[in-house]
């Protein structure tokens, strides 16, 4: 077994609810997994059961072979950056940085060559001596990290690392997160809410909902392959229709869906009622009244975005759902609102999930 | 112009910037200038005047009396105990309360609270039922094999630190469960988390962080104790050699107003001193909490 992490059906309930509920889990050497999910889920429950922090009503966890269910957070060989990064205080940013190797016994040179060489890596040189509150929140977030990456733990745990701060800062600070994470061949953990941002960084993706994982796959399979309707819903925009299957045959499966809309999806072993998730991008749009046969609907232009490279549409449909669109910048000049259109796609692009 | 109107409206409400400010302090500072510092101002006045216009008489009387020296250390080395065992019981519990998650904790700290309900004679009398040769405490700590036969802790100066610590230790905990309440709990976890037992994690962060509320909790306390009289002279009896008593008993049995001056004045400047040196030591790096 070489995964770093290991949650075998771990769950937390407080009474009869329960946070986390039978969640299983593997991190791999060097892997950066994303939980993902609303907030509620109980992706932040789970990484603080990683840490020790909260302990688990049931199941185990694993650190590199080890079950630590029930070891105390301090014995424990993890690093977490806290969401609100909890630097302490009253220590410099040196001090706050050298905590950890403080309280494993390391050498005091040692410690001091360790410390300097972090505080290059997070790019904090000249500001040793600040204390926390003298510094930016870019800055802040990066102690944050080198504290926990000092100590080389078996798993970095990061909740909400990027929340914090604004929006153009969040992109830059976690493409260098990633960056480094890659470099140094971390295993992290890492808790968000924003779908975006764990496409844009992890290897795998984690989908929460309820307590539990509905999906966990890379980020291209859970966004290309939704397995659940959530998670259809969750990652991206998508089309999503209820649908009932009508007819089987080794070419397809064709289901009935809402508007009059047949659908004909690849070969699958799909239950009668399903959820047919359709991505705006693979939406083909031609002026038009009449749509004809399977995977076509006929609608008007009711609702134009215009984004630069790309643009949104809404067409409203004969029921008066409204089929979302996405193409590139000159769909809008293509498609006036009030224009009557015929939407049409390829049965690849089409994924049953369950309803 | 409905515009034309507004800058005049506006300029008849402008103040000046000290005002409100000075008027929300006035009454506060009414009350304290009117009934404490005006007959301090005069206690002082009469401390200085023997003999008259200036004199220091008392004050040499004072510092001359081995006597009176004894009951001045005597009465800060009780200040220091009943802050020291405040402390020591009161961090634990602060911290407990400030860091368990339950709709009982205003109902807790209630509980704690309780000794301040009491008045100072009654929870005296009840110590006395305790603390006395034949009261419950004496006797289960004789049994135990912890005191020689005839042992009490009446009239002690363990007995009144007891007595003084049990009324004050509220104020030390509510004082430091606000204080507490308001250093993220994250802090503690991150010292967990780089490998600081719980135990390290609180002393090396929590305690640090408290420092604000453990100086303001030791000196309510401290000021508290070296000015108390009635659970020391009723708890103590002749062993409450204290300046408080002192102050007491030149007042209303020798009559000697200008040597009981003296004393509250060295009292009030001994107390202010203490608070400079302890906030000096207790607060090495100015840190806001959070």
């Amino acid at each position: 077994m070489n995964a770093e992490v290991e949650l075998r059906t771990v769950s937390k309930a407080y009474g009869d609810a329960y946070a986390v509920d039978r969640v299983s889990l593997e991190v791999a050497r060097g892997e950066l997994v994303a939980l993902l999910g609303p907030s509620g889920c109980g992706k932040t429950t789970t990484l603080r059961m990683v840490a020790g922090f909260v302990e688990p009503t049931g199941g185990a966890i694993l650190l590199r072979g080890q079950d630590v269910t029930r070891v105390p957070p301090h014995r424990r060989d993890t690093g977490m950056v806290f969401q609100s990064y909890a630097l302490f205080p009253h220590l410099t940013v040196a001090e706050n940085i050298a905590f950890g190797l403080k309280r494993r016994g390391v050498a005091r040179t040692e410690i001091r060559s360790r410390v300097a060489t972090m505080i290059g890596l997070m790019r904090l040189s000249g500001l040793e001596q600040r204390l926390p509150r003298q510094l930016s929140g870019g800055q802040q977030q990066r102690v944050a990290v080198g504290r926990a990456l000092v100590i080389n733990p078996a798993v970095i745990l990061l909740d909400e690392p990027f929340s914090n701060l604004d929006a153009q800062l969040r992109e830059s600070t976690r493409e260098e997160l990633r960056r480094l994470q890659q470099e140094l061949r971390l295993t992290a953990m890492f808790v968000t809410h924003d779908q975006a941002e764990a496409m844009a960084i992890a290897d795998r993706i984690a989908v929460m909902n309820k307590g539990r994982i509905e999906q966990i796959d890379t980020p291209a399979a859970v966004y290309h392959h939704p397995r659940t309707r959530f998670v259809a819903g969750f990652i991206g925009r998508a089309n999503i229709f209820d649908a009932e299957v009508i007819a089987r045959d080794p070419a397809g499966v064709a289901a009935r869906g809402p508007a009059g809309i047949t659908f004909v999806l690849p070969q699958g072993d799909h239950p009668g009622r399903i959820a047919v998730v359709l991505r705006p991008e693979a939406i083909r749009l031609a002026a038009g009244t009449d749509a004809h046969g399977p995977n076509t609907v006929a609608g008007v232009v009711d609702v134009v975005a215009f984004y630069g490279a790309t643009a949104q549409l809404g067409v409203k449909l004969a029921d008066g759902s409204r089929l979302l669109v996405e193409g590139s910048g000159d769909l809008p000049q293509r498609f006036a609102p009030g224009s009557a259109v015929v939407a049409s796609w390829a049965a690849s692009a089409l994924v049953a999930s369950a309803a | 112009m409905g515009g034309a109107l507004e800058p005049r409206d506006r300029r008849g409400l402008i103040l000046p910037k000290w005002l409100p400010p000075a008027l929300l302090l006035l009454p506060a500072a009414l009350v304290f200038g009117g009934l404490f510092v005006w007959p301090q101002l005069g206690l002082f006045a009469t401390s200085v005047a023997s003999p008259p216009p200036i004199g220091f008489a008392t004050y040499q009387r004072f510092l001359g009396d081995s006597f009176y020296v004894a009951v001045l250390v005597r009465t800060l080395s009780l200040g220091a105990c009943v802050t020291l065992v405040c402390l020591i019981c009161g961090f634990p519990l602060a911290f407990f309360l400030a860091r368990l998650e339950s709709r009982w904790v205003p109902f807790l700290i209630m509980i704690v609270s309780f000794p301040l309900w009491v008045s100072a004679v009654v929870r005296s009398f009840a110590w006395m039922v305790l603390l006395l040769r034949n009261g419950l405490v004496s006797i289960w700590l004789r049994d135990a094999g912890l005191a020689p036969a005839g042992f009490q802790l009446m009239y002690s100066f363990a007995g009144i630190v007891i007595a003084l610590a049990q009324v004050l230790l509220p104020l030390m905990v509510i004082t430091l469960y606000a204080v507490i309440k308001g250093i993220d709990r994250d802090l503690e976890n991150a010292a967990m988390n780089l490998g600081a037992s719980p135990g390290r994690a609180v002393c090396l962060v929590t305690l640090r962080l408290a420092r604000g509320g453990i100086f303001a909790g030791s000196l309510l306390v401290f000021s508290l104790s070296i000015s108390a009289f009635a659970t020391p002279s009723l708890v103590g009896g002749a062993t409450a050699q204290l300046m408080a008593v002192a102050i007491y008993e030149q007042t209303l049995e020798i009559n000697d107003w200008p040597f009981a001056a003296t004393i509250s004045a060295i009292l009030l400047a001994i107390a202010l001193s203490v608070a400079l040196v302890y906030g000096r030591l207790i607060d090495g790096r100015n840190v806001p909490v959070r």
